[in-house]
């Protein structure tokens, strides 16, 4: 039960910011902070494969470009002029299918948001899963290669499909009714109650996530993080416990690109750049690689400061610069630089050279 | 039959024979070592076995099935644990959350129980935890169990390796020199401790540079020189053998 107790530390701290905007009238942040919240629950996806099972992932933007691109091309793209063909009829007689009226009146059929959804999502799944196997199986880090060459194809796929947008991306998302009178939606009525969506989604992912670093399979990923060779002695099946945990961030990220592309109603090619895939390795880095809470209160620093416009138009230069820094002067991350120890390290040369 | 029979192994590193053509069987709830100079190939005969590396060519069979051909963490699951001889703990982790990695092939809980957290695997959990404190405590470590292992005294990690092996309680357990960097007294322990556990029921094949140990406690013994096998018998066969006495007495010349 001990680890829990932060989780209702931070229920209480996302319960006492929205209060605080509401007094200070600056509500106007919550959109920014429900970002963020979607942004970290890709980022604590990610922590588990690199922190935990030592892996590192450039691909993550790629799985969340996933999620993002299907359900808002699923969601957005009108089957009326299919509406007899066969696949078509049949999905809607099995009740998959949305019909609504667009601007002009005219009959938009569309598919329901909660089945775009799944397929988001099981397309992550299967992907992660045909890339990691063969990878998984090897030692070191041909991941960081196989997912970097993987979110260029798919950043690539983004900008030169016709059904994504290209360019511009796609708009004109719906909005996603999780649960009856929980919608994910951009109205500005909506804005407190997708702050809590975002939040409690954040919420359950890092309760499961906890859980599982926390087991038995858990400790087997931070063993094979320790020696691959002694896990595998002590009988863990090692590619098997790497792949999952894979799958399972890629099922996070894409997970976090449904949401938050509902919650924007829209999704451009820059979500898929592998620049952003970048940002979240940088994050975790600087979270403390191994540590949840790191990754978390990190990732929502940086992605509101860096929404909030306060990295100006070095943006990226900013991440990049911020991922050399941790890696030359703090491998540990941030919130683990023991001050203390690097100044008894200095007070001793002092008096040699005296 | 035999608990672990190896046939015909072998290994080459380049030009080099590290293993060469060696053959030998270990019976059940026995004690064998394994001796010979510095790189005469009884680390690398180790990883064959556990499948740490492949093997050129040969056959090993354990409990009369082939496991020539498996993962190593399923030569592990089918009961065959083992140390290494330069330590190989888990960074990062407690030396109990070491000892209870080795309960790994004795649990099930999987990734799902895990993230659920599901009844099932909170009790295994629990069940885990006191078994691991179990071994700590058979090893006389037990007042280390929060502390980071690698951050320990050298003799108390290759305790906490050898209480990580045991956790898994296998059948065969391979010891790949459990005494080397131990002083006289910690030595004793361990000769102690190996004898306690094949009264367990445990069968030990063991590498071992300290003579006094290995001819206390082995009850056979294979003589391992330029990757060949030159001699098998008995602690007391071993100790007139011409040849072996020759090795031995060449490397004090050296
Ligand atoms: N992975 C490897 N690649 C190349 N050569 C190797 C490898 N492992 C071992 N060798 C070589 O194989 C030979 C046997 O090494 P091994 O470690 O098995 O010896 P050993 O009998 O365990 O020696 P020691 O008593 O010093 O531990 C040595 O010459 C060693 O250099
Ligand atoms: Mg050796």
């Amino acid at each position: 039960m001990r680890q829990y107790f932060p989780l209702c530390i931070f229920l209480a701290l996302v319960v006492l910011i929205q209060l605080v905007t509401q007094i200070t009238e600056t509500a106007f942040y919550l959109t920014q902070l429900t970002m963020s919240a979607y942004y970290s629950l890709l980022i604590i996806g990610l922590c588990t494969i690199m922190g935990y099972a030592g892996q590192i992932s450039l691909g993550h933007a790629g799985f969340f470009a996933i999620g993002g691109y299907l359900s808002a091309g699923l969601t957005t793209h009108n089957l009326q002029p299919f509406a007899d063909t066969g696949i078509t009829s049949l999905l809607d007689k099995a009740g998959l299918l949305v019909s609504s009226k667009d601007l002009y009146g005219d009959t938009l059929l569309t598919v329901h948001p909660w089945i775009a959804c799944i397929v988001a999502i099981s397309t992550a799944v299967i992907i992660a899963l045909v890339l990691g196997g063969p990878v998984l199986k090897l030692k070191g880090h041909y991941l960081a290669m196989a997912t970097l060459g993987f979110g260029i194809i798919i950043f690539r796929i983004a900008m030169a499909t016709p059904y994504f947008g290209e360019a511009d991306g796609l708009s004109g998302v719906p909005s996603f009714t999780l649960l009856p009178g929980i919608t994910v939606s951009g109205d500005f009525g909506a804005r407190i109650i997708n702050y809590y969506i975002a939040w409690g989604t954040v919420l359950i992912g890092m309760l499961l996530l906890i859980n599982l670093v926390n087991s038995r399979m858990g400790r087997a990923l931070s063993a094979l993080h320790g020696s691959e060779e002694a896990a595998q002695a002590m009988g863990v099946n090692t590619a098997r416990a790497k792949l999952l945990t894979f799958v399972l961030s890629a099922a996070y990220a894409a997970l976090a690109g449904v949401l938050l592309t509902h919650y924007n109603g829209s999704i451009g090619p820059g979500e898929a750049g592998v620049m952003k895939s970048v940002r979240y390795v940088a994050i975790v880095a600087i979270g403390g690689m191994a540590h949840l809470w790191g990754a978390l209160i990190i990732g929502t620093l940086l992605n509101f400061m860096s929404m909030r416009g306060l990295f100006g138009s070095y943006d990226d230069a900013v991440f990049g610069i911020i991922l050399i820094l941790i890696m030359l002067f703090a491998p540990q991350g941030l919130l683990r630089l023991h001050i203390w120890k690097h100044i008894q390290k200095i007070k001793p040369k002092k008096h040699g050279t005296a | 039959m035999a608990l672990l029979e190896v046939h015909n192994i072998n290994k080459r590193f380049g030009g080099l024979h590290a293993v060469n053509d060696v053959s030998f069987s270990v019976s059940e709830n026995t004690i064998k070592a394994v001796i010979g100079p510095n790189g005469a190939g009884k680390t690398t005969l180790f990883n064959l076995i556990s499948r740490n590396i492949e093997a050129n060519d040969g056959k090993v069979f354990f409990q009369n099935k082939p496991i020539h051909s498996l993962q190593p963490y399923e030569i592990a699951q089918r009961g065959i644990s083992r140390t290494f001889q330069n330590i190989k703990l888990f960074h990062g982790m407690s030396a109990l959350e070491n000892v209870m990695v080795g309960c790994h092939p004795k649990s099930r809980a999987g990734f799902l129980a895990g993230i659920l957290r599901l009844p099932s695997s909170l009790s295994e959990e629990k069940m885990i935890r006191e078994r691991a404190y179990e071994f700590l405590d058979l090893l006389g470590i037990a007042d280390l169990a929060h502390l980071e292992a690698t951050s320990l005294a050298f003799g108390q990690q290759r305790a906490v390796e050898f209480a990580r092996a045991l956790a898994s309680e296998p059948s065969l357990l391979l010891l790949d020199e459990p005494a080397a960097g131990l002083n006289i007294y910690e030595t004793a322990k361990v000769a102690k401790l190996i004898t306690k556990i094949q009264q367990r029921g445990i069968t030990i094949l063991l590498v071992e540079h300290d003579m006094s140990l290995v001819m206390d406690i082995s009850d056979e013994i294979v003589v391992l020189s330029f990757g060949k096998k030159i001699a098998e018998d008995h602690p007391a066969a071993i100790q007139q053998n011409k040849e072996v006495i020759q090795i031995y007495l060449g490397e004090d010349d050296a």
